[in-house]
């Protein structure tokens, strides 16, 4: 019975139809299905093959998006229905576009991967201060930061943003990932990130394995 | 010590006096030529009596002003406010400075503190505040004020803060030091210069010492790797130092001791002291061997050897002497090391504990029947009448109310007769016990035991070298294997692994010279073997030269770009110039002066300046092309003590 549920929702992100989405994740609620289990077996499943779809150039980034979108309306349903004792242990994340820069498809794509990962996503949105990031930081107690720029000028605002961290004192207890097409694992090194990512499987699949 | 040969002409040693310091520094310089002492041309401290007093808490009152930012408190001043102010990354002022509220904590405190500390959020990119506020401590207060930028130029508030407020509680500890021992030198008539030694090994004058004596503290190690690099000549090398307690591994390279990146951990705090990286580790001439089940374990626990207790107690000698009649027969494996039950190991009483109720009945029965002198736990068992697993050693040990004897790598040395230095009857009949608890015959036992010493040895230094190629030390089963492989000279099926270390090693400490010898052999380097480590120590103190870096930080104003302007940064404050030319010629120009005169006034000559560049870049994605982040420049100065000369 579940296996049918997580078939549909797998499909409903690789077809891209939210409305499917959404019905299956409904499907899952009534059926008494664990919801964390829906979300790991059926929507991230599906995320998957799009991811994989797109690393191998068989899809466009626009498909890739609107799978997301897809991929939200069955986790809308879904996230709220975990049980709080299942989050307590949940990491706290945030994501960004550091300052100077606006495109922000790649980390939004981070912001989904996470999310489906089960990190509870704190998304600081695009063009944002390495203040306001070591800030959010500090504040929130944030477990895990990742920061992304596509442009070269930018990139800067990453080490900055970590020289803040250090300052701080957060930088121990935060793990920093960086990505965009700029970045690289030895500019990770060199500014004190600990992991540079391909593209937001790579991310999250790194996390996980620490 | 002869400067320009080399020779040491005279060396003495002498405890620790801590209740007036000047009777062991007396002692020490008492045995003396009194001849040689006339000739004396410049002396040098290398003191760790500081380090104690900031484990201990100990140290004046301290007033801490923070600026722009909380700090998280790791070590406690007396007094401390928060004031508004702070800059950001590029030095700009985020805030201006409340110099009102400063001046009004700072009158809050006057007459009951004696030092004042200052830091400000990311005051190392612009010390401005810092200077600001200390100026106006100067005008209030009639104490010494230090500021997070002088000490350090390393990111940090938390570090930086914690590192001011230990540098200025320790000014009048030191104070005293360097007073007794001019008092001391005074009398017997030396009016040669004091240098004091840093924890990056180099040296300086009394007047900084005085002001920033939070540097000196950690000079043991550094000393030690200097004194050990003079005695050998090795300028690139690993020295394990093998004392009674642990092994100390530090590293030599290009005739400097590797620095602790980040800092130095002071009294399990975390600062941005300059100290030589040492990594310490539970294996030592003094450590535990035992034998749990049938199984042979070298334990972190220090325990005296039973070769040294016999010499110094009959009892226990006797008490070694009977174990050939001990009955032995299988023991099952206990689940807690410290619970085996061994007739080789006595226990002494090192004191009573201060409350009766931290002890059981039993125990207290047992502390007292210790007093008087050492026995194992069978025979005191016997003589109070009380089951001997009824006693908690564990404990005992953990309070320091207990002592144990034991057998330890020392006594296999001397059961086997490569070092005998104390009683080898003792250590063989611990030997012949424990080796019938086995199952083996002593020599086996020794073969196994020493085995067991070696590969750990072998483990903890490529841990270190590992940990510090690759960031973690975090061996997976494969990697187990092959290292194992490697230090056991044992190949597998159908491949072997063998590991060289690229430097020789310098072992120090006496015992240690056999087993550091092995390392050697495993790594396929040389060895060299210094006999004494405290001599070695002092020799460092003398041997090093007096320097001072000062560092800039040199950012483009657009990332990536060499032709525009640029920033630098520094603790003489920040600056701009219009390119990376100018910057480093200025950079480098300013840096000179304020080092040299540094030295100066450390009282060096010949004194030599070098430049350090250290150019960030990045590569972009995938491509080949880099651009430039930040270059970090160096400006060190050093020289010789100038010696004083009677002529003078």
């Amino acid at each position: 019975m579940s296996e049918e549920i997580f078939e549909e929702l797998a499909n409903a992100v690789i077809n891209c139809k939210a409305d499917l989405s959404k019905a299956a994740a409904q499907k899952a609620l009534d059926a008494g299905v664990n919801p964390v289990e829906a979300i790991n077996e059926g929507l991230v499943k599906g995320m998957n093959v799009i991811g994989d779809k797109y690393a191998a150039h068989q899809i466009y980034l626009p498909q890739v998006l609107v799978a997301a979108h897809a991929m939200y309306a069955g986790l809308d349903l879904l996230l709220p229905a975990i049980p709080k004792e299942d989050l307590a242990d949940a990491k706290k994340a945030a994501t960004c576009v550091v300052e100077g820069d606006v495109h922000d498809i790649g980390k939004n794509i981070v912001k989904t991967m996470l999310t489906a990962g089960g990190y509870i996503v704190n998304d600081l949105g695009k063009d944002v201060p390495p203040a306001t990031i070591a800030d959010t930081v500090k504040n929130e107690g944030i477990d895990i930061l990742c920061m992304s720029t596509l442009m070269t000028p930018t990139m800067d605002n990453m080490k900055n943003t970590i020289d803040l961290l250090k300052e701080q004192g957060t930088r121990g207890n935060c793990t920093v990932t960086i990505g965009g097409p700029p970045t690289s694992p030895s500019f990770a090194e060199e500014i004190g990130a600990d992991h540079r990512d391909n593209n937001a499987q790579d991310c999250v699949n790194w996390l996980k394995g620490q | 010590m002869d400067l320009e040969s080399g020779k040491i002409l005279c060396k003495a040693k002498s405890l620790t006096t801590r209740e007036d310091l000047s009777i062991g520094i007396r002692g020490s310089i008492v045995d003396f030529d009194t001849e040689l002492l006339k000739q004396v041309g410049v002396v040098s401290l290398s003191s760790t009596l500081a380090t104690n007093s900031v484990v201990e808490g100990k140290g004046c009152r301290v007033a801490l002003v923070c600026i722009g930012s909380e700090y998280d408190f790791s070590v406690r001043p007396d007094f401390d406010t928060v004031v508004e102010g702070g800059h950001d990354l590029h030095g700009e002022e985020i805030h201006p400075l409340d110099e009102d509220a400063a001046r009004k904590f700072l009158e809050s405190v006057k007459g009951r503190v004696d030092g004042v500390a200052v830091t400000g959020y990311l005051a190392v990119r612009n010390p401005d505040h810092e200077k600001r506020v200390k100026a106006i401590a100067k005008e209030i207060l009639d104490v010494p004020v230090i500021c997070g930028h002088e000490l350090s130029s390393g990111l940090g508030f938390n570090e930086r803060t914690a590192t001011c407020i230990m540098n200025a509680k320790l000014v009048p500890v030191i104070d005293d030091l360097i007073r007794s021992v001019k008092a001391v030198l005074a009398e017997k008539g030396i009016h040669a210069p004091l240098m004091i030694v840093k924890g990056d090994g180099s040296m300086m004058g009394e007047a900084l010492a005085k002001e920033k004596p939070v540097e000196t503290i950690l000079c043991g190690p550094a000393a030690s790797l200097i004194g050990a690099m003079y005695l050998t000549g090795q300028k690139d090398a690993i020295v394990m130092d093998m004392g009674g307690t642990t092994t100390d591994i530090g590293i030599l390279r290009d005739g400097k001791p590797r620095l602790e990146p980040e800092g130095a951990i002071i009294g399990g705090k975390r600062t941005r002291v300059t100290a030589a990286e040492i990594a310490t580790s539970g294996i030592g001439g003094d450590s535990r061997i035992l034998v749990n089940g049938r199984r042979i374990i070298l334990s972190a626990l220090r325990v005296v050897p039973l070769c040294i207790a016999a010499s110094q107690w009959p009892c226990v000698k006797e008490h070694m002497m009977k174990l050939s009649g001990v009955q032995t027969r299988p023991t099952p494996e206990s689940f807690g090391e410290d619970n085996v039950l061994l007739d080789n190991e006595m226990f002494r009483t090192l004191k009573m504990p201060k409350d009766e109720s931290m002890v059981s009945d039993a125990d207290l029965k047992l502390l007292t029947l210790l007093q008087e002198r050492p026995y194992s736990l069978n025979e005191a068992g016997d003589i109070l009448g009380i089951h001997p697993f009824t006693f908690n050693m564990h404990k005992l040990e953990g309070y320091g109310l207990v002592q144990r004897i034991g057998m330890t790598p020392t006594d296999l040395l001397h059961a086997e007769g490569t070092y005998v230095n104390f009683d080898a009857e003792a250590s063989k009949a611990g030997v012949e016990y424990l080796s019938r608890r086995v199952g083996v015959t002593p020599e086996e036992f020794i073969t196994e035991a020493k085995q067991k010493i070696r590969e750990k040895l072998c483990i903890e230094l490529m841990k270190e070298l590992m940990s510090e190629e690759v960031g973690s030390y975090n061996l997976t089963p494969a990697g187990e294997d092959m290292l194992m492989k490697a230090i056991r000279h044992k190949p597998g099926k159908d491949f072997n692994c063998m590991i060289k270390v690229n430097k020789p090693i310098i072992g120090i400490g006496a015992p240690a010279g056999v087993y550091i010898r092995w390392v050697g052999e495993v790594f396929d380097t040389d060895v060299y073997v210094t006999e004494d480590s405290d001599v070695g120590n002092a020799i460092g103190a003398i041997t090093s030269s007096v320097s001072e870096s000062i560092s800039f930080l040199l950012r483009p104003e657009l990332a990536g770009e060499e032709d525009c302007e640029f920033e630098v940064f520094s603790k003489l404050g920040n600056f701009k110039y219009e390119n990376l030319q100018t910057a480093l010629s200025e950079s480098e120009r300013i840096g000179r002066e304020a080092v040299i005169a540094s030295v100066e006034s450390s009282g060096a000559e010949d004194i030599s300046v070098s430049v350090d560049r250290d150019d960030h870049k990045y590569a972009i994605g995938a491509g080949e092309s880099s651009v430039l982040m930040e270059i970090r420049l160096t400006v060190t100065a050093a020289g010789k003590p100038k010696q004083f000369t009677s002529s003078q």
